[in-house]
């Protein structure tokens, strides 16, 4: 579960105290009017999607724009009502529970926005931020300075700036009050929306780290949701591949990233720049068309309409997510397999490069 | 690529010539840009990278009279094209080099189309506005062989859309297919992918390489995404806070960086390739442009230079360490023996709030 990680306790927790969070068939919907005609109707955003976070586990979940990542993390958390499946926090069905008895149940579990920017409010201190949460949850306790103090340090800022507003920060330190007022209220399990995604290239690898740290020292778990593929393979445990509201496919970060079984993530991978380090030149894989409308996805595999090894099958029957042979992997495609220069020459309509294009 | 600097002999295209750009507001001068010079040679690509504020965007923005004077003022420099001095030049005839012989393509295609007129009749009034006598038919058949060149499906149905109905994907590719409507020579693209996932990234990259190719233009690539400009470009230019720090062929500046910043940026990238426990981190924040550090601007968040007063008092120029690769620093061995000692485990405490 946890290959590539460096604290084998975790692993050996995750096995015998079972998953931190775990949904089950989760849908999510939006109730939407279209333009013309003005007629109601409902997008699924996130379409019976089952996962489970181990403990001091970091599931990263990618996908593109659109595809409902970010529906699915605030679903897990209930900051959206599913409609339709389960979610468990600790082993208890927290689906049905009231917002009255959903609050102490919040406190353990927390979300960090992508834009630190909207997410502070810019008229309080940096000291109101981090006590709301405290207020909210009537934890004032004796001492919010010293806890303020804490916080910070454990954020890495200086304990000073208690006293300033959001405006007098950059975008990284802003992104550090953000996860200092998540983890205010000690959560175990974080929801992480894009949280490096509006920062500088230097500033990112600086709140990598430190999410990095804060997930040794305090025991969290993370659900860490991004776009940027090198950011979740830096950081992740596990990987969840998701398109156009499904999981498509899920396994270990190693498994995922060296040998990648759905023709998805073969793209999506193909079409990160190697950045010019050593080692072969990743063939690029250049997917033909859009993002199909998520109001009208196509029938059979959601994917068929831009994949180069849809066959009859792929329009006719939905692939389940099934192990796919390589270690705990699962994928939900009727071609499964890691797409080599050789594969791509013998599909007939192999993947579209430019050239063909034109 | 065949007129690299290297080979010597031909002129290039637009040659830039210690360009220093300030912004005036609020009892406060921004040093955007500052003594930036370099040359674009034909049929070449330029990357220009730098973190937001190092003054990548005003630098080309300013070469091709796009900034709002005041608050923009370009305070000394030459910027010639062709040996026509830009900076120099009246805005009408600015106006006709817009367009003609240099083209732009912007980070977002949504602001840069107009919202109530076809995508078609966009990319037609483009090639008007340059061959005034041409007849409407012909320039129409010219639009459609244009959306058609850059990928768009069904072109011709295509081209009486509004931009509403493109994708963010397809949006760009109209834009790219506008910008080179009319064969310019110089090709200027700002954060071209910025706003698009990962697929649609590959896709438009691959686009406007082929346009470049059918177009022949010089291509500067100004951008974050160092991924990018390592696929892409021949050569690189690495700014911080508003200068050139080092600058080089990509595949040397990608194998060797020589300066710290460069050195530390790509350290500081995760990659898929291989699994790094840590990743470096550059120490602090870049300076605030109002209040730029004296001497090296990267002093402050450098190893080597921290405390050492040359690095303090002197600006470093750029000094060229091998052909076509120029580094601005005064300690380039101790940076290299910096770099050695595997440096990137220790994440450095962050001091002080930004100003």
């Amino acid at each position: 579960m946890t290959s590539g990680g460096d604290t084998p306790v975790a692993s050996t927790e995750s096995v015998t105290m079972g998953p931190i969070i775990e949904v089950a068939d989760i849908t999510t919907t939006y109730p939407i009017r279209r333009e013309s005609g003005g007629r109601a109707a409902t997008l699924t955003a996130v379409d019976g999607v089952s996962l489970a976070v181990a403990r001091r586990e970091t599931l990263g979940l990618v996908g593109e724009s659109g595809c409902g990542k970010s529906s699915l993390g605030r679903t897990i958390v209930r900051l959206i009502d599913p409609a339709s499946g389960r979610i468990s926090f600790r082993g208890e069905d927290i689906t049905q529970l009231s917002h009255r008895r959903l609050r102490p149940i919040r406190r353990d579990m927390q979300m960090v926005f992508q834009d630190p920017y909207a997410s502070l409010n810019p008229r309080s201190t940096v000291k109101q931020i981090l006590t709301e949460p405290l207020r909210i949850h009537r934890l004032g306790g004796a001492a919010p300075d010293t806890r303020v103090r804490e916080l910070l340090d454990v954020v890495r800022l200086p304990t000073d700036v208690a006293s300033r507003r959001p405006h007098e920060f950059s975008g990284g330190q802003r992104q550090r009050i953000a996860i200092a007022r998540a983890l205010a209220l000690e959560p175990s399990f974080i929801v992480l929306d894009e949280p490096v995604s509006a920062l500088d290239v230097s500033i990112q690898a600086q709140i990598l780290n430190l999410l990095d740290d804060l997930k040794r020292e305090l025991g969290l778990s993370y659900l860490f949701i991004a776009h940027d593929l090198s950011a979740v393979s830096h950081i992740s445990d596990r990987v969840a591949v998701m398109y156009l509201g499904r999981i498509v496919e899920v396994g270990s970060r190693d498994d995922v990233f060296l040998q990648p079984q759905h023709p998805y993530t073969n793209a999506l991978l193909s079409a990160v720049p190697s950045r010019g380090r050593s080692g072969p030149a990743r063939r690029r894989i250049v997917l033909h068309g859009d993002l199909p409308s998520p109001l009208d996805p196509p029938h059979g595999c959601r994917f068929r309409t831009r994949c180069w090894r849809a066959d009859d099958r792929c329009a006719e029957v939905d692939p389940p997510l099934v192990p796919s042979g390589v270690g705990e992997s699962m994928v939900a495609c009727h071609h499964p397999g890691v797409e080599t220069a050789g594969t791509l020459a013998e599909h007939g309509s192999g993947p579209r490069t430019i050239g063909d294009a034109l | 690529m065949t007129d690299s600097p290297e080979s010597g002999g031909t002129s290039p295209i637009l040659q830039v010539d210690d360009l220093v750009v300030r912004f005036r507001g609020g009892g406060r001068v921004v040093r955007a840009v500052n003594s930036v010079s370099f040359s674009v040679y034909a049929g070449e690509t330029v990357g220009i990278v730098g973190e937001s504020g190092s003054g990548k965007t005003v630098t080309m923005l300013s070469i091709l009279g796009l900034l709002p004077s005041p608050p923009a003022e370009v305070m000394s420099g030459t910027a010639r094209l062709f040996g026509e001095d830009l900076l120099a030049a009246s805005p009408s005839r600015l106006r006709e080099l817009r367009g003609q012989k240099v083209a732009m393509v912007f980070q977002d295609p949504m602001t840069s189309l107009n919202p109530v007129i076809k995508v078609g009749e966009q990319i037609r009034e483009a090639i008007w506005v340059h061959d005034r006598d041409g007849s409407k038919v012909d320039h129409m058949a010219r639009v459609v062989e244009l959306l058609d060149l850059v990928g768009v499906p069904q072109p011709a149905r295509r081209a009486k859309q509004y931009p509403h109905e493109f994708s963010g994907g397809m949006r760009q590719r109209a834009m790219i297919a506008m910008a080179i409507a009319n064969n310019p020579v110089l090709l200027v693209a700002d954060e071209p992918t910025t706003a698009l996932d990962v697929t649609i990234q590959a896709q438009v990259i691959d686009v406007l390489m082929e346009a470049k190719r059918a177009s022949g233009a010089a291509t500067v690539l100004v951008t974050h995404d160092l991924g990018i400009v390592s696929e892409i470009a021949d050569r690189v230019i690495v700014m911080y806070a508003g200068r050139i720090v080092e600058q080089g062929p990509t595949a040397a500046l990608f194998a060797q960086p020589r300066h710290p910043y460069t050195i530390g940026l790509l350290a500081s990238l995760p990659s898929i390739d291989a699994r790094q426990s840590r990743l470096y981190s550059i120490p602090g924040q870049p300076p605030n442009l109002a209040d730029v550090p004296s001497g090296c601007p990267f002093r402050t968040r450098c190893a080597v230079g921290r405390t050492r007063t040359r690095c303090s008092t002197e600006q470093p120029e750029l000094i060229p360490v091998e052909i076509g690769h120029a580094v601005a620093c005064h300690y380039l061995d101790d940076v290299a023996a910096w770099a050695e000692s595997d440096p990137f485990r220790e994440d450095e405490p962050i001091s002080g709030a930004a100003p």
